[in-house]
């Protein structure tokens, strides 16, 4: 369901509202009605969501003017010593201002600001009504802003253009840039109570009032800013002005005048029923530059505005911290156990590291004991069969003449076997020797490294040569 | 001063307190982790190092094992085992075949392989048949009382068919008992 907005505005102590509904693009307003009473102002802020209000606000002040180009966070303390320099009061006003353009004048460069002032008193006592909706209330001006900002908002607008509306006590004529800031305004006590339609005096006599106003409003513009009257001129109020006009025509030259708006701002109301109501609804389309809520409301909703995202922000970081720090902790808690069980693992290690090493302590002596042993009694040679073994393979025609053992340098055992042996020619003792160095080599206690075989003496009848074999001898079996 | 600041003032104080606590916490995870990867390092050396003084244990305990028998025959005091060797070397062991013995040098200690000292002899010896020799040698040598080591042995044709011989040995006698008893051999296992 769309959200009901209420827009407000109060003149001379007399409060209307209406009820809007903004759905499908269009605005779909409820009928005006009198708030001035306590019970109704409850009831109509009860049922809105947003409340929008304009006020007459008689001691606002418009000014449109060229001041000195200062850092952008002065310009609103600039602005209200101009404003309590205008105001001749002690108190501080409540400015809303929007900078225009930067202007260079004679080499100086200047800031075109247009603001609009007025009493924080009056303001509170506005504010006082709705107090108890403060939260509902977005917007609050005067009704000159607020008429102003809805025609430009609405209307292609290429120039200056003046806004009169006629209330039955009271009226409001301003003059506007195209983008709706207010140039000059004037409120003036008159109104159409007391004038009669259908009279034509009393029409007449309506018309020339609101004309005189219109053209000295329009006058004073003109001299103010220098610059040309109005080409268009928009009235509303009473539904029979356009009527009272055509037949007393205004006399403001080389101006247009509009009753109504090109197309109907409010789908469900008729053109003179926007034009009566148009002071109401207007409320809606301020300008907010010029948003006059209460100076202290403004700062505790923009200290709302940072203080509950802050908190927000604060409580997330919060919940995350906790999760992040219960994680952490509890990988802690891991880490210690992984450390506990490390640490135990380790230790019993190092324990049946240092028992084994205790005993190899112990047991080292027996390396030496063995390698004794080895010497001494193990890695013997068999002493006892070496000689037979040898005298057992020597044929007759080989004599041996020294056989000598001694170690070979890597464990082993090395004999060395110098002899004779006697044949016909030199072929044959070789075969001889191959044959004894073969038996020889067949014994489970010999092996033949080299031989060395030479002739001795040829010239006699029997011939004995020479030769040498390199054994190497294994040890006993134990 | 409003509750909302306060409350404001009050979030911001936990929040800076869990931030440093979480620091705090994740600096502790790390230097836990350093300190388990040092550990798993220590471990893994340990382990190889167990393996290895494991298998060192049990050579040791193959070779222990493996003199055993031979050890528990005990040996005794080097003067009483030489004086006992040259009772060994009795006329009846010599006569055979001829035989001489010089002693060479004086006694030496040694500490490798074990403490022990060693005196050289020269033996001389003549035979006509191999088996007098070798029955010399295997009274001489291959007995199992006194630790004797070849170092180098020769033979040699001499006049009137008889061989002439010669060896020298070392007698090692150990200069130390073993300090090991039986109840050591039992608690490892040997």
């Amino acid at each position: 369901m769309a959200q009901k907005l209420l827009s407000v505005s109060r003149q001379q102590d007399r409060i209307r509202g209406i009820l809007i509904e903004k759905k499908g693009g269009g605005y779909f307003a409820g009928d005006p009605m009198d708030l001035s009473s306590k019970e109704a102002l409850n009831s109509a802020c009860d049922a809105a969501g947003e409340i929008y209000i304009n006020d007459s606000f008689l001691s606002a002040i418009y000014v449109w003017s060229l001041f000195p180009r200062v850092a952008p966070k002065h310009i609103a303390n600039l602005l209200l010593q101009d404003a309590i320099e205008k105001f001749q009061s002690s108190g501080k006003p409540n400015i809303g201002f929007q900078t225009i353009a930067e202007v260079q004048t004679d080499g100086v460069r200047q800031r075109e600001i247009a603001y609009v002032a007025m009493e924080e008193e009056e303001i509170a006592n506005l504010w006082v009504l709705f107090k108890k909706f403060a939260k509902k209330i977005k917007g609050i001006t005067s009704l000159p802003v607020a008429i102003a900002g809805t025609v430009a908002k609405f209307e292609a607008l290429e120039s200056n253009f003046a806004v009169a509306w006629i209330g039955e006590t009271e009226s409001s004529i301003t003059v506007a840039s195209k983008d709706g800031i207010v140039k000059v305004a004037r409120s003036f006590p008159f109104g159409t109570k007391g004038m009669d339609p259908t009279d034509q005096d009393s029409a007449k006599a309506f018309s020339h009032r609101v004309d005189k106003e219109l053209n000295r409003t329009i006058n004073f513009f003109k001299q103010e800013f220098r610059e040309p009257e109005p080409d268009k001129i928009y009235i509303f109020g009473n539904r029979h002005l356009e009527s009272i006009f055509e037949t007393t025509p205004l006399s403001v030259l080389g101006a247009e005048f509009y009753f109504q708006f090109k197309a109907p701002l409010i789908s469900n109301y008729s053109p003179e029923d926007e034009s009566e109501t148009f002071h109401i609804f207007s409320s809606l389309f301020l300008n907010h530059h010029f948003n006059f809520l209460p100076r202290k409301v403004v700062e505790d909703r923009m200290v709302k505005r940072v203080l509950y995202p802050s908190c927000a922000v604060l409580g997330i970081a919060i919940l995350a911290l906790f999760f992040w720090s219960s994680q952490l902790t509890a990988q802690v808690d891991r880490e210690n156990i992984k450390l506990q069980e490390r640490f135990t693992t380790a230790m019993q290690l190092k324990g049946e590291v240092e028992r084994l090493e205790e005993k190899i302590n112990k047991l080292e002596p027996f390396q030496g004991w063995k390698a004794f042993y080895d010497d001494t009694f193990n890695d013997r040679l068999a002493w006892d069969r070496i000689f037979s073994e040898f005298g057992r393979q020597i044929p007759s025609n080989i004599v041996l003449d020294s056989l000598s053992i001694n170690p070979g340098g890597k464990g082993n055992w090395l004999a060395n076997i110098s002899g004779k042996v006697r044949a016909p020619d030199w072929e044959a003792g070789l075969d001889h020797i191959r044959e004894y160095g073969a038996k020889i080599d067949s014994s489970q206690f010999f092996v033949v490294k080299t031989v060395n075989y030479s002739p001795q003496n040829l010239e006699e009848r029997a011939k004995y040569f020479n030769f040498n074999l390199l054994l190497e001898l294994n040890k006993m079996e134990q | 001063m409003q509750i909302r600041y306060i409350v404001v003032f009050l979030g911001i104080l936990v929040t800076t307190h869990l931030v440093f606590y979480c620091l705090n916490q994740q600096r502790a995870v790390k230097a836990l982790e350093a300190r388990v990867l040092t550990f798993d390092t220590e471990i893994h050396g340990l382990k190889s190092h167990k393996i290895q003084a494991e298998r060192n244990f049990k050579r040791l305990i193959a070779v222990a094992k493996s003199i055993k028998p031979w050890l528990n025959t005990g040996f005794q005091d080097p003067e009483v085992g030489f004086v006992k060797f040259l009772d060994f070397l009795n006329p009846g062991l010599l006569k055979g075949v001829n035989s001489k013995v010089t002693l060479r040098g004086s006694p030496v200690f040694q500490s490798t392989p074990i403490p022990l000292q060693k005196t050289s002899f020269q033996v001389f010896f003549d035979f006509r048949y191999p088996g007098e020799a070798e029955a010399f040698l295997k009274e001489l040598i291959l007995q199992h009382d006194y630790p004797l080591k070849v170092n180098s042995a020769g033979v040699r044709r001499s006049e009137g068919q008889r061989t002439k011989g010669e060896i020298n040995v070392d007698l090692l006698l150990p200069a130390s008992l073993l300090k090991l008893n039986l109840d050591d051999f039992k608690e490892m296992g040997v």
